[in-house]
C-alpha cells in the first residue's frame, strides 16, 4: 500500500483515483468486520486468556496433533520401555535388580510429580520449550542405554528418561486440560489412547520381529535405535502445537470444593494402585499358578491392548454415570482371574479387564476435566500424574513384599477396587448412587477426619522423629563414653 | 659425702647428671605438654557436643518423666563430668608411662583402683541413702523403723569403709565378719518382730491376765 501514496513534506497525501479509494474503504470495511467477528468467536469461545485454543480450527489442529504425539509415543514406548525389562534380563541382571530400577524410577516419578504439584509455576512458563526439550532428552536417552552393560549406569539413564516422561506426561496433560474444552478433552483422551495403543500393537509385533530375526549380541542397540527414532516423529508432533495460550496460565489461589477434588483423587488413586497391582500379580499368577505357556502372556497383553483400543472408542463419549457401570463391572475382573484355574479363558478376562478398566480410567480422567473449569488446568494435570506415579509406586512395593503370595494379592486388589467403587458412588457427587448431597456431605466428612487423622500422623510421626533423634544423641553419648573408658582400661591392662 | 681431694669433680659430676637428666626429661615434658593440650583440646570438643547432644536429647527432663523422681544433680553435667574424668585419667596415665616408665604406670594404675574403690564406696554409700530417704519420704516410716533402716544402712556403709582402710588383712576379715553377724542377726531379729509382733503381742498379753 505504501507505494500507493506520494510523501509530501512529511505528509501523506492519497492522489489515487477513486476507484482505489473504494476498494480501500471497502477492504478496510470487511477487515473491520472480520476483526469483530473475530473478537465474538473469542468471546464466545473463551472465558479467559488460557482457553484461547477453545477456537475450533486452532482446537482442532491441536487434537489432531496430539493424537499424532501418541500415536508415535506408543510405538516407541513398545519399542523401548516395553522391552526394557527383557534387555535387562538378557543383559544377566536378577530380579532384586531389576526391581531396584524399577523402585527408584517409580520413587522419582512420585519426587517430581509432587514438587511440580507444589510448585506448579515450573509449568506455566516457556512450556513449549521445556515440553519439547523433555520429549527429546527422553527419546536421546534411549540411544545410550544400550551401550552399556553396567546396572547402576543402566538404572541412572532409565532414572533420567522416567523424570522427563514424568515432565512429558505433565505438560502434556496440561496441554489438554488447559487448551480444550470438556468434550474435546473426553475426544482427545480416547482418540490418544486408542492411537496409542494401536500403535504399541505394531511396536510390539515389531519388537518381536527384530528380538526374533536379529541373531547378533547387539539386537537392542538396533531396537532401542529404531525405537527412539520413531518416538522423535512425536516430538516434532509436540514441535508443531501452538501452546503460546498456557503462557502465564492463571494458578487457582484457593481450591473451592477441596473435599471433592480429595473424594475423586482417593479413588482415583485406590482404582490405578489396584490395577497396577494386578498387572504385576497376574503374569506370575498365570505362569507359575496356573503353569501357562509363555505366549499365553504376550496374547493376553495383545488381547487387553485390543480391547482397550476398542473401550477407548466406545467409552470415549459417554456419560459420567455410563462409566460409573464400567468401575463396577471391572471389580469383577480380579475376581475372575482368581476363581477361573483353565489358563487359555484367562484371554477372555483380558478382554473384559481391559474393557472395564478404561472406562474405570476414563471416569477418573473425565472428573478431573470436569474440575478443571475451577480448578484449573495446571492443578489437574499435575495431581492426575500425581496421582498415577504414587499408585504405581504403592503397587511395585506391594508387588515385591507379596510377590508370591496371591490369594492374599488378588483378595486385596478385590478390596481395593471395592473401595473404590464405594468411595466413588458414595462420595464423589457427579457419580453418586446416594441424592447429590448426601455425597457432598460424605465427601465433607472423609476430607475432614482424613485432614484430621493426617495432622495426628503428622504429629505423632514428628514426635517419633524427635524421639528417634533423642536415642541416636543419648547413644553417641554412651558409645563415647564407653570409647573413653575403655581406652583407659586398655591402658590400665 | 664426696671424696677427699675429688669434691669438685663429685659435685660437677652431680651436676652433670642432673643437667643430663634434664636434658633426657625435655623430650618427656615436651610430650606430657603436647599430650596435656590434645586432653584439653578433646575436653572441650566433647564438653561441646556432648552438651549440645544431650541438649536435644533432654535426658534430665526424660528421666523425671520415666521414674517420677527429679535427681538433685544434671545427668547431663554428669555424663560430661565422667567423660572429662576419663579423658584427664588417659592423659595422666599417658604421660605417667611416658615420662615414669612401666615401674610407675603400675603404681598408677593401683592408685586408680583404689581410688576406683574409693569412689564406689562413695557412690554406693549415696545411693543407699538416696534410697533410705526415698523409702522414708514415700511409706512415711515410724521413727523407730527409720532409726532401724539407718543403723542398717550404716553397718553396711562401714563394711564397705572398712574394705577400703589399709588395715591389715585378718583385722579387716574379722571387723567385716563382726558386721556381717551383726547385720544377718538384726535383721533376722527384725524379720521375726515384723511379721509376728502381733501374735508375741497376743502371746504376752494372755500370760500378764494369766
Amino acid at each position: 500500500m505504501g507505494e500507493e501514496y506520494v510523501r509530501t513534506n512529511g505528509i501523506f497525501i492519497d492522489d489515487r483515483p477513486y476507484i482505489y479509494k473504494f476498494y480501500a474503504i471497502t477492504r478496510a470495511k470487511i477487515m473491520y468486520k472480520i476483526g469483530m467477528l473475530t473478537e465474538k468467536i473469542l468471546k464466545a469461545f473463551c472465558s479467559d486468556k488460557s482457553n484461547l485454543g477453545r477456537i475450533p480450527h486452532m482446537a482442532s489442529r491441536l487434537k489432531w496433533l496430539l493424537v499424532a504425539e501418541s500415536l508415535f509415543a506408543g510405538a516407541y514406548i513398545a519399542l523401548t520401555r516395553g522391552l526394557f525389562l527383557i534387555f535387562l534380563v538378557a543383559m544377566g541382571h536378577d530380579v532384586r535388580g531389576i526391581s531396584f530400577v524399577i523402585l527408584l524410577s517409580s520413587l522419582l516419578s512420585v519426587i517430581i510429580g509432587l514438587a511440580l504439584y507444589k510448585r506448579p509455576n515450573f509449568l506455566v512458563r516457556k512450556v513449549k520449550q521445556k515440553l519439547s526439550a523433555f520429549h527429546l532428552l527422553e527419546r536421546l536417552t534411549w540411544f545410550f542405554i544400550p551401550l552399556t552393560s553396567n546396572l547402576l549406569v543402566i538404572s541412572l539413564l532409565y532414572s533420567l528418561c522416567i523424570i522427563f516422561s514424568s515432565f512429558i506426561s505433565t505438560f502434556l496433560t496440561f496441554t489438554i486440560y488447559g487448551l480444550l474444552p470438556e468434550e474435546d478433552i473426553k475426544e482427545v483422551t480416547s482418540k490418544r489412547t486408542a492411537a496409542g495403543n494401536v500403535s504399541s500393537i505394531v511396536g510390539f509385533a515389531l519388537g518381536t520381529f527384530l528380538l526374533a530375526f536379529l541373531q547378533t549380541g547387539e539386537k537392542f542397540i538396533y531396537i532401542f535405535f529404531l525405537g527412539a527414532a520413531v518416538g522423535i516423529l512425536s516430538t516434532i508432533s509436540v514441535l508443531l502445537m501452538d501452546l503460546s495460550q498456557l503462557e502465564g496460565a492463571e494458578l487457582p489461589s484457593g481450591i473451592k470444593e477441596p473435599e471433592k477434588i480429595f473424594s475423586t483423587s482417593m479413588f482415583f488413586v485406590i482404582f490405578l494402585f489396584a490395577g497396577n497391582l494386578l498387572a504385576i500379580v497376574w503374569t506370575p499368577f498365570l505362569m507359575v499358578k496356573l503353569n501357562g505357556p509363555e505366549f499365553l502372556v504376550a496374547s493376553l497383553n495383545l488381547a487387553g491392548t485390543v480391547s482397550s483400543i476398542a473401550a477407548s472408542l466406545f467409552w470415549g463419549k459417554r456419560s459420567l454415570k455410563i462409566l460409573r457401570t464400567g468401575l463396577i463391572l471391572n471389580v469383577l475382573s480380579p475376581i475372575l482371574v482368581l476363581t477361573i484355574p483353565i489358563p487359555f479363558y484367562h484371554l477372555g478376562i483380558s478382554i473384559y479387564n481391559s474393557f472395564a478398566f478404561t472406562a474405570a480410567n476414563f471416569l477418573g480422567l473425565f472428573l478431573f476435566a470436569k474440575y478443571n473449569e475451577w480448578f484449573g488446568a495446571v492443578k489437574s494435570s499435575t495431581l492426575i500424574i500425581v496421582i498415577g506415579n504414587i499408585a504405581q509406586f504403592i503397587a511395585a512395593v506391594l508387588g515385591i513384599i507379596l510377590s508370591t503370595n496371591y490369594l492374599v494379592t488378588f483378595l486385596l486388589i478385590i478390596a481395593l477396587y471395592v473401595s473404590a467403587v464405594v468411595l466413588a458412588v458414595m462420595t464423589v457427587p457427579e457419580i453418586a448412587i446416594v441424592p447429590e448431597y448426601l455425597a457432598r456431605t460424605y465427601s465433607r466428612v472423609l476430607y475432614r477426619s482424613s485432614v484430621f487423622g493426617y495432622r495426628v500422623a503428622v504429629e505423632i510421626s514428628k514426635e517419633t522423629i524427635f524421639m528417634i533423634f533423642r536415642l541416636i544423641a543419648l547413644t553417641i553419648v554412651f558409645s563415647a563414653l564407653y570409647l573413653i573408658y575403655r581406652i583407659l582400661w586398655a591402658l590400665i591392662i | 659425702m664426696f671424696k677427699e681431694g675429688n669434691g669438685w669433680d663429685s659435685i660437677s659430676e652431680v651436676f652433670n647428671q642432673i643437667a643430663s637428666d634434664i636434658v633426657k626429661f625435655i623430650p618427656k615434658i615436651l610430650i606430657a605438654l603436647v599430650i596435656i593440650l590434645i586432653a584439653i583440646a578433646i575436653i572441650k570438643v566433647l564438653n561441646f557436643s556432648f552438651r549440645k547432644l544431650l541438649k536435644m536429647a533432654k535426658i534430665d527432663e526424660f528421666f523425671t518423666k520415666i521414674t517420677g523422681v527429679s535427681l538433685p544433680f544434671s545427668i547431663t553435667n554428669l555424663l560430661i563430668y565422667l567423660a572429662d574424668l576419663g579423658i584427664i585419667l588417659i592423659a595422666l596415665y599417658s604421660i605417667v608411662d611416658v615420662c615414669g616408665g612401666p615401674q610407675y604406670s603400675r603404681m598408677m594404675t593401683d592408685v586408680l583402683c583404689y581410688g576406683a574403690r574409693v569412689a564406689s564406696v562413695i557412690v554406693i554409700t549415696l545411693v543407699l541413702f538416696a534410697s533410705f530417704n526415698l523409702v522414708v519420704r514415700r511409706l512415711r516410716v515410724e521413727s523407730r523403723l527409720r532409726g532401724y533402716m539407718l543403723f542398717m544402712a550404716m553397718l553396711l556403709v562401714t563394711a564397705m569403709l572398712v574394705d577400703v582402710t589399709a588395715l591389715s588383712d585378718p583385722v579387716k576379715t574379722a571387723l567385716i565378719t563382726g558386721i556381717s553377724l551383726g547385720v544377718g542377726i538384726s535383721l533376722g531379729v527384725f524379720a521375726i518382730w515384723f511379721f509376728f509382733h502381733e501374735y508375741f503381742d497376743k502371746m504376752l498379753e494372755k500370760r500378764e491376765t494369766e
